[in-house]
């Protein structure tokens, strides 16, 4: 796990706090964020903590947490994923309406003390099986096909679209059946 | 010297809709010389009524290339105008003829005042500055009510980057809050003289409606200027934050307006020609409930 206080970027912007505003300065603080991201172990999230950040504005959200999740998914930045902390409803807002104007099929992890959950463009059935990692820690495909009743195919490629999406982390299982992914939230 | 003298009628603390008949004045009076705005009918000024007299004011400076004189001003009136720097944004735009006596000037405290000057937004850093001007006093209005303060700080980003942005002008804004028995009312003004919106998205999309209202319902609808189509949500997110609020969202530019409220919109095309873009915005806090 790796964390980045987003309140640091007032001194490196040279702003003053608690909004994070303006296309610009988002573009400025892109570099900063993307570093942090590339020097997160593989197979691990960036946390963003947004303590001491009341507004990110839609320009600001659009040019550097919505860039990077493009880049996450497109696989630009391999095995990562990024976890934003305790976000303001009006930053969550202004996340929201980005990616919805822009029509991004993307979705963000957002967590609230020891509570997680996503905004964003998810599907439905995505956003079920999800739900049901969230609540049991782990998931294999096997168990998804067993409490769905889905065939293990449609199960695998639930999972495989979430771990594509960065929504979810996986690792490999041996076991005396064979090789197993269990998949599990970010950390 | 030759004078034109246009009597403003007392709509300048009216909703902005009757604000046009200020713009049909000055659009349709013969005018040459030097310009007098005989002030003695107005008695109150809101935020949009003060942003666009601002507006007249530079309207008329570039046509008869001298300050615009303020005369018949009501004593308190003129020491509202004073309390919001309308003569300092309005330097070398705009004079006022009456005297004044100092000892007549509001108090200045950032603590009980209810009103965030006139403040102008030419760059960037403008807005962070507006931003954090206006976090502060909404502190005091707001009280603990962070998340009404953040909405309305989001307003004042939205809408003052637009002028950066998109206006090729300078802008002003203003903020005034109106306590009633069981809400407040925060009231954002935001004006500027600049390309208007029908020509912002005109440039980018091409001629996408018949009408300025229909510009300006595209702009509502969150369609962006941007050469790269990125950017902020611009209007969108003003109109969605207000209404949500339970408040109202007024937006002019050259022939045309869009009024929302929660219970629907009003359309107009049959407006004065005007420059630029006026926008209105009320926000609705329910901090006594």
């Amino acid at each position: 796990m790796k964390r980045f206080e987003m309140k640091r970027l007032f001194g490196f912007l040279d702003i003053p706090e608690p909004d994070l505003l303006l296309h610009d300065y988002g573009r400025r603080a892109f570099p900063f964020l993307e570093q942090e991201l590339r020097e997160v172990p593989t197979g691990h999230a960036l946390i963003l903590s947004f303590e001491g950040v009341r507004v990110m504005d839609s320009s600001f959200a659009e040019e550097t947490v919505l860039e990077l999740t493009l880049g996450l998914t497109s696989n630009k930045y391999g095995d990562r994923m990024m976890i934003l902390e305790q976000p303001s409803p009006a930053t969550i807002d202004n996340l929201e309406g980005t990616i919805a104007r822009r029509r991004a099929k993307v979705a963000l992890l957002i967590r609230d003390g020891s509570e997680m959950r996503l905004i964003g463009h998810v599907e439905p059935n995505l956003h079920v099986t999800w739900q049901l990692i969230s609540e049991r820690s782990k998931l294999t495909a096997r168990d998804l096909a067993n409490d769905l009743g889905l065939e293990i195919n449609t199960a695998s490629m639930r999972l495989h679209k979430l771990y594509e999406a960065k929504l979810i982390a996986r690792h490999e299982e041996v076991t005396s059946s064979g090789r197993q992914h269990i998949y599990i939230l970010p950390s | 010297m030759y004078k034109s003298s246009i009597l403003v009628p007392n709509v300048l603390g009216a909703k902005p809709e009757l604000i046009e008949e200020l713009y049909t004045l000055i659009t349709t009076a013969p005018l040459g010389g030097s310009i007098v705005l005989n002030m003695s009918a107005v008695t109150w000024i809101n935020p949009y009524g003060a942003t666009s007299l601002l507006g007249v004011c530079r309207f008329l400076k570039q046509r008869a290339h001298e300050p615009v004189r303020l005369t018949g001003l009501r004593k308190d009136v003129h020491a509202y105008l004073r309390r919001i720097d309308f003569f300092e944004r309005g330097y070398e735009i705009v004079l006022p003829t009456d005297r004044f006596d100092p000892c007549n000037d509001f108090g200045r405290s950032s603590v009980s005042s209810n009103v965030l000057e006139l403040f102008p937004i030419r760059v960037q850093r403008d807005v962070y500055t507006v931003a954090s001007r206006g976090r502060y006093i909404l502190t005091s209005w707001l009280g603990n009510a962070a998340s009404d303060i953040d909405r309305v700080v989001n307003l004042i980003a939205e809408a003052c980057s637009n002028i950066v942005d998109h206006s090729c002008d300078r802008g002003t804004v203003m903020i005034q809050k109106y306590e009633h028995a069981s809400f407040i009312d925060i009231e954002l003004a935001i004006s500027d003289l600049g390309k208007g919106i029908r020509k912002t998205l005109l440039a980018k999309h091409g001629n996408i409606s018949d009408t300025c209202s229909g510009f300006i319902e595209r702009a509502l609808d969150g369609l962006s200027a941007r050469p790269d189509g990125r950017g902020g949500q611009g209007l969108g997110a003003i109109q969605r934050i207000a209404i949500k609020s339970g408040g109202t969202l007024h937006v002019r530019s050259e022939l045309g307006s869009v009024w929302t409220e929660p219970t629907g919109k009003v359309h107009r095309d049959d407006l004065p020609f005007f420059p630029g873009t006026h926008i209105a915005i009320k926000f609705r806090s329910n901090r006594f409930e």
